[in-house]
C-alpha cells in the first residue's frame, strides 16, 4: 500500500506540471483550433530563464560577472545572502524567479503568435501548423547555439537543506514535490477564476465560440488571442522552471516529452476544454507512475500514447470534451 | 505592413532552416575537398573522428576528440612528421549517440579523399551500423570506447578497439561488489545495446558468485528524466547495492540525473556503475549525490605510467580547464596506432600510396600486428581486433572527484 501511495505522489507531482503545460495547447487549440508545436519550447525556454534568474539572484559569480557587465546590477551583491540564507528571502526569490520567467516567456510567446501566426491566421489551418513546427525547430536550435547543449540547474541551498516529509511510514514528500503541487494547485484555481469570473475572461470564452461573433460585439480578437499566447507560455515557464529545480538538469530538447504528455493530457481532458486539460494532466502523471511502477518504466511513454491512441478511437471528444458540431 | 511581415516570417525561416542544417553537420560540416592535399614537400592526411559531439553521451565524445587532437598535434610536430613530409588533419564526425545518424556520418568521413584511418565511435550501437560502411570501403575503424562484446565478432579485418570490453567489465563488477562484502543487488540498465550488454554480463558473473540474489531489475527508456517511480521500487527492493548499466548523459543526462533522484528519494545503498559513468561530467550532474559512487573502467589510473603522467599534463597545457577521463587515453591510443602505421607505409611505399585502396590495405595488416607502446604499456591486437592484456581499474567518487578506490586491486583476468 506504501508503494501504491509513493507511486501516486511520484504521480500528482509530474501529472501537475503536466497539466500547467497542457493548459497552452488546450487554450490556443480552443481559440484557434490550431495545436501550438511551438508550445514545448515554451517550457523549454522558460526553465532556461528561470534557470538564469535564479543564478543571477544566488550565485555569486554569476552576480560578479553581471555586475561588472551592467554596475547598476551592483545591488544584486547586498541582497543575496538575504535570498540564499532566510525563508522569507527564499520565498521571495522564487516568486521573482517565477514571475521574470513567466513574464519574459509570455512575451515570447505573445512574440511568435505576432510574427508567426497572426500572417498566416487566415490561411488553410496546416499552415499554420506549419509555422509551429518550424518555431519549434528554430527555438530547440537557437538555445543550442547561444546556450549550449544543456545545463545544470543547481538546487537551491535553501531547499536542499529542508528535509522530506514522511508519512505513512515510508511515503515520501520531498520539498519540491510539495511546492510543485500546491503552487500548481494555486496558478490552475487562478485561471480558472480569471476565464470564468472576469470581463476578459468572458471575452476569451466569447472568441473560442465564435472569433467573427465575437469581434462584432466588439471585443477585441488580436488583444485576447494575444493574451492567450501570453498566459500559456507563462504557465508552461512555470512548469519549466520546476522541471529544472526537481530534476536537475536542463537540454535544449527537453520539450519534447513532457510536451508530448501534456499534449496527451489536453486530449485526453478533451482539447479546448480547460477543467479537461487539468484533469487530464493528474490522470496521465498519476496512470503513466502506476504503470511505470507496476509494470515496467520502460513501458511507461508506450502506455501514455497508448490511452491517446484510445481516446482517439473511441472517445474523440476526449473525457469532458463537448461534441463539437461541425461549423460548416 | 502585410509585405514586411511575411519578409521576417521568410527570414526567420530561413534562420530556423540554417541552423537546423548546422546542427545536423555538427562540426563536421567544414570537411570540404580543399583541392590537392600535396602542398609543395607536405601532404595531408585526414583521420576521421566519429564521436557525440553536441547530443547524446557528449562528455564521452568531446573528450575523446581533445585526445585525437592532441595526439594529431604532437604527430604534426614530431620529427618523423617534418622528415616525411607528412601532415595530418582530423574530419570530425558527429554522430549524437544516435545509431539512425551513424550511416549519414560514416559516409561524409568516407568522402574525404586522403583518409586514411577512422577513430571512432563511442556508442557499441553506433560502432557497429557505421563500422559497416567503413568495412565496405576498407577503411581502418578503431574505437576508443564502444565495449560491447560481439563487435569484434563481425569478421571485420578493419575493425580494432583500444578499450576494454564488457566482459572484462562484467566480472570485474561482479568480483569487485563480493569483496566488497555485497550479496544482493537490484539492476537497473538504460536500454542502450552498451547496458543491455553489460546487464547480461555482469548478472552472469554475479549469479556464478556464491550466496548472491538479484532482488528487482527494470530497465528505463533512453531520454527518461523522470525516474519517480522506479526509485520507489528500488527503493521498496532494498538490496545491499544498486548496479546501473548505463552511461550518465544519453540524452537527457539520464545516469546523472537518476543517481541524484535516487539519493532524493531516500537510497542509501551503495550504486556502482561502469566506464559509462566514470567521468567528470557524471559528477557535475549528479552533485553531492555522486558521493560513494563506485565505478569501473578499463585500462589503468592516470597516474600509473610516466606515459599517463606526460599525456595528463599535456592534455591539459592544451585544453585548459580540461582533464582527461573516461575514454580519453584510449582515443589518443587509437590516434597514435593510426598515425604510426601511415608512418610506416609512408616509409615503405611512398606518400602517395597511403590513401589509396591498397594502402589502406596495407595500414589495417599493419594495424593487425603491431606491437607498439601505449599510454598503459605494451600495446597490441587480438585475432579479431581486441587488445592484449587489458586491466579493470575500480574508482570512487570522493569529495567531488574519481579516485582509485583505496579497498580494491586493480583486476586482470
Amino acid at each position: 500500500m506504501e508503494f501504491f501511495f509513493q507511486l501516486l505522489v511520484d504521480g500528482l507531482t509530474v501529472g501537475a506540471l503536466y497539466a500547467l503545460i497542457a493548459l497552452g495547447f488546450t487554450m490556443v487549440y480552443g481559440i484557434l483550433l490550431m495545436i501550438n508545436f511551438a508550445h514545448a519550447e515554451m517550457f523549454m525556454a522558460g526553465g532556461f530563464i528561470g534557470y538564469g534568474v535564479l543564478n543571477l539572484l544566488s550565485n555569486e559569480t554569476t552576480i560578479g560577472i553581471a555586475s561588472d557587465a551592467l554596475p547598476f546590477l551592483s545591488f544584486l551583491e547586498t541582497t543575496q545572502p538575504f535570498f540564499t540564507t532566510t525563508a522569507l528571502g527564499f520565498v521571495i526569490m522564487m516568486l521573482i524567479t517565477f514571475g521574470v520567467s513567466a513574464l519574459l516567456t509570455g512575451c515570447i510567446g505573445m512574440t511568435i503568435e505576432r510574427l508567426a501566426y497572426r500572417p498566416l491566421r487566415n490561411s488553410p489551418r496546416l499552415c499554420a501548423l506549419i509555422a509551429a513546427l518550424g518555431m519549434s525547430i528554430f527555438l530547440q536550435n537557437f538555445v543550442l547555439i547561444t546556450v549550449g547543449h544543456s545545463l545544470i540547474f543547481p538546487t537551491p541551498a535553501f531547499l536542499a537543506n529542508m528535509n522530506a516529509i514522511t508519512i505513512f511510514g515510508g511515503v515520501r514528500f520531498a520539498p519540491i514535490d510539495l511546492i510543485i503541487f500546491i503552487t500548481s494547485i494555486i496558478l490552475l484555481l487562478a485561471l480558472d477564476t480569471f476565464v470564468s469570473k472576469t470581463r476578459i475572461g468572458k471575452a476569451m470564452r466569447a472568441t473560442s465560440q465564435d472569433k467573427d461573433a465575437a469581434g462584432l460585439m466588439g471585443i477585441n480578437i488580436n488583444s485576447v488571442i494575444a493574451l492567450t499566447f501570453f498566459i500559456g507560455p507563462a504557465l508552461g515557464a512555470v512548469a519549466g522552471t520546476f522541471f529544472g529545480m526537481k530534476y536537475g538538469v536542463l537540454t535544449f530538447s527537453m520539450g519534447l516529452f513532457p510536451g508530448m504528455k501534456a499534449f496527451t493530457a489536453a486530449v485526453l481532458g478533451g482539447i479546448g476544454n480547460l477543467r479537461g486539460a487539468m484533469l487530464g494532466g493528474f490522470l496521465i502523471g498519476v496512470l503513466e507512475a502506476l504503470a511505470a511502477g507496476y509494470i515496467s518504466i520502460a513501458y511507461r511513454d508506450a502506455f501514455t500514447f497508448g490511452i491517446l491512441i484510445l481516446i482517439l478511437i473511441f472517445r474523440p471528444g476526449g473525457l469532458l470534451g463537448e461534441s463539437v458540431v461541425e461549423k460548416v | 505592413m502585410k509585405r514586411k511581415l511575411s519578409l521576417v516570417l521568410a527570414v526567420i525561416a530561413a534562420l530556423a532552416l540554417c541552423f537546423a542544417l548546422v546542427a545536423c553537420n555538427g562540426d563536421g560540416g567544414d570537411s570540404g575537398d580543399n583541392g590537392t592535399a600535396t602542398d609543395g614537400d607536405v601532404t595531408e592526411f585526414v583521420i576521421g573522428f566519429g564521436g557525440p559531439l553536441t547530443d547524446g553521451a557528449v562528455g564521452f565524445g568531446q573528450g575523446a576528440l581533445r585526445a585525437t587532437q592532441l595526439a594529431v598535434a604532437q604527430a604534426n610536430a614530431s620529427a618523423e612528421a617534418q622528415e616525411l613530409g607528412v601532415q595530418f588533419r582530423i574530419v570530425q564526425g558527429d554522430d549524437m549517440s544516435d545509431p539512425a545518424r551513424a550511416d549519414t556520418v560514416a559516409n561524409s568521413i568516407i568522402s574525404e579523399r586522403d583518409l586514411v584511418g577512422v577513430v571512432g565511435h563511442f556508442n557499441s550501437g553506433v560502432t557497429e551500423p557505421a563500422g559497416a560502411v567503413y568495412n565496405e570501403h576498407g577503411v581502418v575503424q578503431i574505437s576508443y570506447g564502444s565495449t560491447r562484446v560481439d563487435l569484434t565478432d563481425l569478421g571485420r579485418e578493419n575493425f580494432f578497439r583500444t578499450c576494454g570490453t564488457d566482459d572484462l567489465q562484467g566480472p570485474a563488477l561482479a568480483e569487485t561488489a563480493h569483496e566488497l562484502g555485497f550479496r544482493s543487488v537490484s539492476i537497473i540498465n538504460d536500454s542502450s545495446p552498451y547496458g543491455e550488454g553489460l546487464d547480461e554480463l555482469f548478472r552472469e558473473a554475479w549469479e556464478g558468485l556464491d550466496g548472491t540474489e538479484v532482488l528487482f531489475y527494470d530497465k528505463y527508456d533512453q531520454g527518461e528524466n523522470d525516474f519517480g517511480p522506479i526509485v520507489t521500487a528500488v527503493r521498496a527492493s532494498d538490496p545491499d547495492f544498486l548496479f546501473f548499466a548505463g552511461t550518465y548523459d544519453a540524452l537527457t543526462g539520464a545516469g546523472g540525473l537518476f543517481t541524484r533522484q535516487l539519493r532524493e528519494g531516500g537510497f542509501d545503498a551503495p550504486i556502482l556503475g561502469a566506464d559509462g559513468i566514470q567521468k567528470a561530467g557524471f559528477i557535475d550532474q549528479a552533485g553531492d549525490a555522486s558521493d560513494g559512487v563506485i565505478a569501473t573502467l578499463p585500462g589503468l589510473p592516470f597516474d600509473a605510467t610516466p606515459a599517463l603522467i606526460d599525456f595528463v599534463a599535456d592534455y591539459e597545457d592544451m585544453f585548459p580547464g580540461e582533464t582527461p577521463g573516461g575514454f580519453d587515453a584510449a582515443a589518443f591510443d587509437a590516434a597514435n596506432v593510426i598515425i604510426e602505421a601511415v608512418f610506416a607505409q609512408v616509409r615503405a611505399e611512398g606518400a602517395d600510396n597511403v590513401a589509396t585502396p591498397a594502402g589502406r590495405r596495407a595500414i589495417i595488416d599493419y594495424i593487425a600486428d603491431i606491437q607498439t607502446t601505449g599510454l598503459s604499456g605494451p600495446l597490441s591486437f587480438t585475432d579479431t581486433g581486441n587488445i592484449n592484456d587489458p586491466v579493470v581499474t575500480t574508482y570512487i567518487v570522493d569529495e567531488g572527484s574519481w579516485i582509485q578506490h583505496p579497498d580494491v586491486d586493480i583486476w586482470t583476468r
